[in-house]
C-alpha cells in the first residue's frame, strides 16, 4: 500500500531554514515561533509570509498587543522581503488590540474566525499570541485558555491554513501551556550574549511529520532578512575497508601543491580530497605555500576558494608572493572574507560550500586557523576544535582538497604542530621552522604525516622568491635541529645549499 | 465662487512645522485632493456646519481604513499628532486634553469647525487631513500611505506602484 497522505512542504524563502525544518514547512501545520523580545520572531514569520503569499494563497497577519502596528510596519518594511504592493492584496494586516483588551478571548476568536472566513487565507499569523494568553489569564484563567487554544487549533485545521502563533515565551514555559502540546511545529529563537558578542540561534524543537536538523543553528538578520546557517552534521564514520580497498586508497590520485620538492616529500602530492595543515611561525611562508597550491590548481584547470581572516581580499590577491589577482578577476579563484568577530563556524561553512559549488572548486584554503578562531564569536571559540573537525569533514566530504595554515610559535623545548590541538584532524601535516645555521636564519620544512601513505622524513631547506617556494636539500650534517641547538654529526663540510631542482612544479 | 474655491494656501506654515513634503506634487497635491473631496462632500457654497460635517466624515472614512492595519491606538496617535501640529495655525483645534486611545477626537474637530468662518473651516479641515497623511507617511512610508489613501478614496488618490523586492 502506498496510500499514505503526502505532506506538501512549503519553501519558506529563508536561506537555510527549509533544511533545518527537515525539508520545508508542512502545509496546514500549526506552528509556534517563540523567543525573547528582539529575537527576530516577527521578522521570521513576515519573511515567510511575504515569500508564500500570492493572490491565490493569501495571508492574514493579526497583530494583537505588544509592538504597535505603526512601528512594526515602519521597521519591517525596511527589509527587502517586505513587498508593499502585497499589502491589502495578498497580505492583509488586522489589528485585534481592541478585541483583546475589551472582549477577551471569545471576541478575539470571533474576530479571527470572521476575518479568516471572509478572506480564506492559506497563511494565518497571530503576533503576539503571548498577549492573548496574558489576556486570558486576566479573565477566566487556564481552563478558558485551554478551551480557546483547542478551539483555535480545530478551526485552523478546518480552514486548511498554515498557521503561526508568535509569542514571547520562556523555555521553562513549554510544560505549562497547552498550546505547545497542540502545535505541530515549535521553533525557538535565542539571542545569546557572550562578552561583547551577540549571537542569534534557532532551534526547531518539533516539526510533526518530518525530521528537523537537531540542535542550535546560528542565524543572522540583515536588511535582506533572516539567513539560517544549519549546524554541520557529522559525516558518517568510514566503514572498514574491504579487500584491496586500502591499497586502492593508497594509490588515490595526488594533488600537486605546486612545489616540486614538496610534492616529492609528500609522496607525490596531497592525496586528492584530503586535508593538509601547514604549520609554522610568522613569516615562514605558509600563505605563500597556500597561494601556490591554489595557483597550481588554476594552472591545471581546477578552481579554488580561499577563506581569509587577516587581510582584505584585494590585499591578499595582490600582496601574496605570487599574485592571484588575475585568477580572481577571471573567476578561477574565489576569495571569501567573512565578517570578523561574531562569526560562527556554520556561517563560514555555508560561505565556503556556496563558493565551492558556485565555482565547482576542487581546492580550498583556510588562511589561517588562528585568524579564523579570532574571527569567531567567543561562544564558538570554546568548541573550535570540534567545529573544525566537522567543517573539515564536510569539506573533504565534498571531494575538495583542503589546505589550512596555522600560526605556530617556534618552540625548541617541545614539538608541536598546531596551536589548536587540531593536528590530528588533518590527513597531512607540513611543518615550517626557522633555524640558525652558520650565522644565518634559514627556513626548513618537513612533512610530519600523510595519512595512509609513505612520505619523506627529511628536514629540507627552502627559500621564498618572487616565483614562490623553492625547496632545497636535506639538512643532512646536523643533529638536534629542532632543539634549537644543532651540532654537526660528521666532519665539518660546507653548509647545505639550496639547489632547487625546479623552480616550479611542471608535473 | 464658493468658499471652497477661495481656499487660502498655507503650506509654507505647515512645512515649517513638519518637513514632510514628499507626498506633495505640483499637479496632484494632497491639499488639492482633499479640497476637492471636501467640496464634493460639503457641496458648493457650503456653510461652516456643512464643511465640519463633511470633514468629520472624511476623517472617519480614513480612520476606518487605517484601523485594521494600525489599530485604534495607531489611529489615535496619528490623529493626536496631526491635531497638535494643526493647533499651531488654528488655536483651539486640538482638544484641550488628549482624548485617550479610544476617544473620539473628531467630535471636537467638528465642533471647532462649525464655529469658524467657512473659509477658515475649509483651511483647517484640509490642514488636518494633509497633516494626518503626512504623519502617517512619516511612520509607514509614502508608498503605503498612498496605498491607503487610494483604498479610501480611489477617485482622488493614485496608487504608487512600489518597486518589487529584489
Amino acid at each position: 500500500m502506498t496510500d499514505k497522505v503526502p505532506i506538501r512542504r512549503l519553501s519558506t524563502g529563508i536561506p537555510g531554514l527549509d533544511a533545518v525544518l527537515g525539508g520545508g514547512l508542512p502545509e496546514f501545520s500549526f506552528n509556534i515561533v517563540a523567543g525573547a523580545p528582539g529575537a527576530g520572531k516577527t521578522t521570521l514569520v513576515q519573511q515567510i509570509m511575504f515569500t508564500l503569499a500570492r493572490p491565490d494563497r493569501r495571508a492574514l497577519f493579526f497583530t494583537v498587543l505588544g509592538e504597535p502596528p505603526l512601528k512594526m510596519l515602519r521597521y519591517q518594511q525596511q527589509f527587502e522581503f517586505f513587498n508593499i504592493a502585497e499589502v491589502n492584496a495578498s497580505v492583509r494586516f488586522v489589528n485585534l488590540a481592541k478585541e483583546a483588551l475589551e472582549g477577551g478571548l471569545d471576541q478575539v476568536l470571533r474576530r479571527i474566525v470572521q476575518e479568516v472566513e471572509a478572506a480564506s487565507p492559506a497563511i494565518v499569523i497571530v503576533d503576539s499570541f503571548r498577549s492573548v494568553i496574558e489576556a486570558a489569564k486576566r479573565q477566566n484563567g487556564g481552563v478558558h485558555l485551554q478551551h480557546f487554544i483547542q478551539d483555535l487549533g480545530m478551526r485552523l485545521t478546518e480552514w486548511q491554513a498554515t498557521t503561526f502563533l508568535v509569542g514571547e515565551f520562556q523555555l521553562t514555559e513549554t510544560e505549562d501551556h497547552p498550546v505547545f502540546t497542540v502545535a505541530d511545529g515549535l521553533v525557538w529563537l535565542h539571542q545569546s550574549l557572550d562578552r561583547n558578542s551577540m549571537v542569534r540561534k534557532m532551534q526547531v524543537m518539533k516539526m510533526r511529520g518530518q525530521a528537523p536538523i537537531p540542535g542550535l543553528h546560528t542565524f543572522r538578520i540583515t536588511n535582506r532578512g533572516i539567513h539560517v546557517f544549519p549546524r554541520l552534521i557529522l559525516v558518517p564514520p568510514e566503514r572498514p575497508p574491504v579487500d584491496g580497498e586500502a591499497e586502492t586508497k593508497r594509490r588515490q590520485p595526488r594533488v600537486s601543491v605546486g612545489v616540486t620538492g614538496l610534492d616529492e616529500m609528500l609522496g607525490g602530492g596531497i592525496p586528492s580530497g584530503q586535508s593538509v595543515l601547514v604549520a609554522g611561525p610568522s613569516g615562514s611562508g605558509k600563505t605563500v605555500l597556500a597561494t601556490q597550491f591554489i595557483r597550481e590548481g588554476v594552472r591545471r584547470g581546477e578552481r579554488g576558494v580561499i577563506a581569509i581572516f587577516e587581510k582584505r581580499p584585494s590585499e591578499y590577491a595582490q600582496t601574496s608572493a605570487i599574485g592571484l589577482d588575475r585568477a580572481v578577476r577571471d573567476g578561477q579563484v574565489g576569495i571569501i572574507q567573512t565578517r570578523p568577530l561574531d562569526l560562527s563556524i556554520d556561517e563560514t561553512q555555508y560561505e565556503l560550500t556556496e563558493a565551492i559549488q558556485r565555482l565547482d572548486a576542487r581546492r580550498v584554503v583556510i588562511d589561517s586557523l588562528s585568524g579564523f578562531e579570532l574571527a569567531l564569536a567567543p561562544t564558538f571559540r570554546e568548541d573550535f576544535r570540534e567545529s573544525l573537525y566537522r567543517l573539515v569533514a564536510a569539506l573533504t566530504g565534498m571531494g575538495v582538497t583542503v589546505m589550512m595554515t596555522a600560526e605556530l610559535e617556534d618552540n625548541y623545548t617541545h614539538l608541536r604542530f598546531s596551536p589548536h590541538g587540531t593536528a590530528f584532524l588533518t590527513d597531512a601535516i607540513i611543518v615550517q621552522r626557522y633555524l640558525e645555521l652558520e650565522g644565518q636564519l634559514q627556513r626548513v620544512m618537513a612533512v610530519v604525516k600523510v595519512r595512509a601513505s609513505a612520505h619523506s622524513k627529511d628536514l629540507r631547506l627552502f627559500e621564498i622568491s618572487a616565483d614562490g617556494i623553492t625547496v632545497g636539500e636535506r639538512v643532512g650534517d646536523y643533529e638536534g635541529l629542532l632543539t634549537g641547538s644543532p651540532h654537526i654529526v660528521s666532519s665539518r663540510r660546507q653548509p647545505p645549499r639550496l639547489r632547487a631542482r625546479s623552480r616550479r612544479s611542471r608535473s | 465662487m464658493g468658499p471652497l474655491f477661495r481656499f487660502v494656501r498655507h503650506r509654507t506654515y505647515i512645512e515649517s512645522a513638519l518637513d514632510l513634503s514628499s507626498l506633495m506634487t505640483a499637479e496632484n497635491s494632497l491639499e488639492s485632493a482633499f479640497e476637492r473631496l471636501l467640496a464634493r462632500r460639503a457641496g458648493r457654497g457650503a456653510d461652516a456646519a456643512a464643511v465640519a460635517a463633511a470633514a468629520r466624515r472624511l476623517c472617519e472614512d480614513f480612520a476606518q481604513h487605517l484601523r485594521p492595519l494600525i489599530g485604534d491606538g495607531g489611529v489615535a496617535a496619528i490623529c493626536g499628532r496631526s491635531l497638535q501640529l494643526a493647533e499651531r495655525r488654528f488655536p483651539g483645534l486640538a482638544p484641550a486634553r488628549p482624548s485617550g486611545q479610544h476617544g473620539d477626537p473628531f467630535t471636537h474637530v467638528q465642533h471647532f469647525l462649525e464655529h469658524q468662518d467657512p473659509v477658515i473651516a475649509i483651511s483647517a479641515a484640509v490642514t488636518v487631513l494633509v497633516l494626518a497623511s503626512e504623519v502617517l507617511a512619516s511612520f509607514i512610508g509614502e508608498t503605503l500611505t498612498r496605498l491607503l489613501l487610494h483604498e479610501t478614496w480611489p477617485d482622488h488618490f493614485d496608487r504608487i506602484t512600489p518597486e518589487p523586492p529584489t
